[in-house]
């Protein structure tokens, strides 16, 4: 029986380890590795597989939250992840030098599965870099013929992450 | 000189208080009682309660087995079976009707002082005379106001005075507003005054950044938004039609815009577009808390809007997962306390 869960995707940096660690009953299991490239001026280390964190509901019916790795060289592993996912949460960076493109990476590749299921975009660390702003998100989304939710968030933030996920479950139920 | 008397109300949406506290403003031409918003039930003259909700239904019993002195009022669509000292008031809120219940409301705290004071002019005069200044309920909305003015004229950037010489500078194309003697409550009240009682100005670029030099820009957006919704009053904007075909054309950010859930499942059924009906019927929610929504996301030009309506799709998916799925959600929100 497949696991029901939730994937977390976007660049490496953008919080997505930080996310499911908010949220999940545990801390994340991850399999990260000392960052060796450009990334590590960003931070130490890097997710190469992939980050779990899990919650338990009342019936004891387990969900799982799955983060990608954020590089596309990991793209294999992006394809066996989503397998029983329920939805798509994309974080982007807005520090990094094109979070338009970025996004656009996220959803060409993941644009089998968010057909399937359905997508809400996070954009971290718009208090330090405020370019693109959700206009402008939301802009580039129209022009791809695409309406998903944006917002910046925090992934620190336990309620900017729950925002997301409730806004994900609203649009699945709705589709 | 008018008294001054306060109104304290339980269980109103968000939307609902916001309309009531425009409404309020229209008293201020009253010669006998000027209402003002209170947020303390003991110094209020008046309670308005939503009988609607189970909560409120309870409460309204409550404040009449106390027999304090001030006034209760009930708002909601079945108020019979209530004790003939509480006012009823009918859904949606409209400012006429709200009007004449106050002035019952003020005569009654008043010991019928207030109404010696209008002499035995009929109420329905008495509203008249109230409402004159803005417009009763039936035109609300229709008419031109200085938010219809604003979200038509997108490009411009607009000086909007009121009677008393205060001003707010809308950048209307950069989503800004810039006011320096008013409080947002008090910008909001702008937008919602017809168009007879401000002045607009357009302005120049120059004229714009010499008059803002000091002045803080603050985001028009939320502004818009909590002033659609709270003069919607459940009818559309002009040029929109009842039966016409809806669609968002971007997600408006409930984050930053309040997180309604409703308007959250309004937003992801508006992706791919439908009727207020097909709105209405597939959240149970009312048809004017759909237009409230709806107006708003006009006000922001998140629609798009086409006169005749088309099906929506219908959904694909079989009832038995539905439901199953509905199921999982609910208990994945119960378990996130969301």
């Amino acid at each position: 029986m497949k696991q029901i869960k939730f994937i977390f995707t976007g660049p490496p940096g953008a919080g997505k380890t930080t996310a499911i660690a908010t949220i999940s009953e545990f801390p994340p299991v991850s399999t990260d590795v000392f960052s060796t490239d450009g990334l590590s001026k960003l931070k130490d280390t890097t997710t190469v597989a992939m980050d779990f964190g899990q919650i338990t509901l009342e019936n004891g019916q387990k969900i799982g939250l799955y983060g990608t790795p954020g590089q596309r060289r990991f793209k294999f592993m992006w394809d066996i992840l989503i397998q029983g996912g329920l939805g798509l949460i994309v974080l982007i960076d807005n520090r990094r030098p094109e979070p338009l493109k970025d996004l656009s990476m996220y959803l060409d590749n993941f644009a089998e599965f968010i057909e399937q299921t359905d997508a809400v975009i996070g954009v971290t660390c718009m208090d330090i870099k405020d370019t693109p702003t959700l206009d402008d998100y939301q802009e580039f989304l129209k022009e791809r013929g695409q309406i998903y939710p944006a917002f910046a968030v925090d992934a620190r933030s336990k309620d900017d992450v729950l925002f997301l996920l409730n806004t994900l479950l609203t649009c699945l139920e709705t589709s | 000189m008018p008294q001054t008397l306060q109104l304290f109300s339980s269980q109103l949406s968000v939307s609902n208080l916001l309309t009531l506290k425009i409404f309020l403003g229209l008293t201020k031409t009253d010669r006998i009682a000027v209402w003002e918003y209170t947020d303390s039930a003991e110094a209020a003259a008046a309670v308005l309660i939503d009988t609607d909700t189970s909560e409120g239904n309870l409460q309204i019993k409550e404040w009449v087995n106390r027999k304090k002195p001030q006034v209760v009022i009930a708002f909601g669509n079945n108020n019979l079976g209530l004790p003939s000292d509480v006012l009823s008031l009918s859904r949606p809120l409209r400012s006429a009707e709200l009007l004449a219940v106050l002035q019952q409301a003020a005569s009654r705290f008043t010991g019928g002082s207030a109404d010696k004071g209008r002499g035995h002019v009929p109420v329905s005069t008495q509203v008249g005379a109230l409402a004159k200044e803005a417009d009763t309920s039936a035109s609300f909305v229709q008419t031109n106001r200085v938010l219809t003015v604003l979200y038509k004229d997108n490009d411009k950037v607009l000086k909007v005075i009121d009677r008393m010489g205060r001003s707010v500078i809308f950048d209307v194309g950069r989503r800004r507003y810039y006011a320096t003697n008013l409080v947002r409550t008090e910008v909001e009240d702008l937008l919602a005054s017809p168009l007879r009682s401000v002045q607009i100005q357009e302005m120049g670029s120059s004229e714009l950044a010499k008059e803002i030099q000091n002045i803080k820009a603050q985001d028009s957006d939320p502004l818009l938004w909590t002033a659609a919704l709270a003069i919607s009053n459940g009818q559309l904007l002009p040029g929109l039609a009842p039966q016409g075909f809806y669609r968002l054309n971007r997600w408006p950010d409930l984050k930053k815009l309040g997180a309604d859930p409703l308007h959250m499942k309004l937003a992801a059924l508006l992706r791919s577009g439908g009727s207020i009906d097909h709105f209405s019927h597939f959240t149970k929610a009312p048809v004017e808390s759909i237009i409230d929504f709806i107006n708003a996301c006009q006000v922001l030009h998140y629609l798009e809007y086409q006169q005749k309506s088309t099906p929506a799709a219908a959904p694909v998916e079989q009832k038995k997962s539905g439901d199953e799925k509905r199921g999982l959600f609910a208990r994945i929100r119960s378990r996130l306390g969301i």
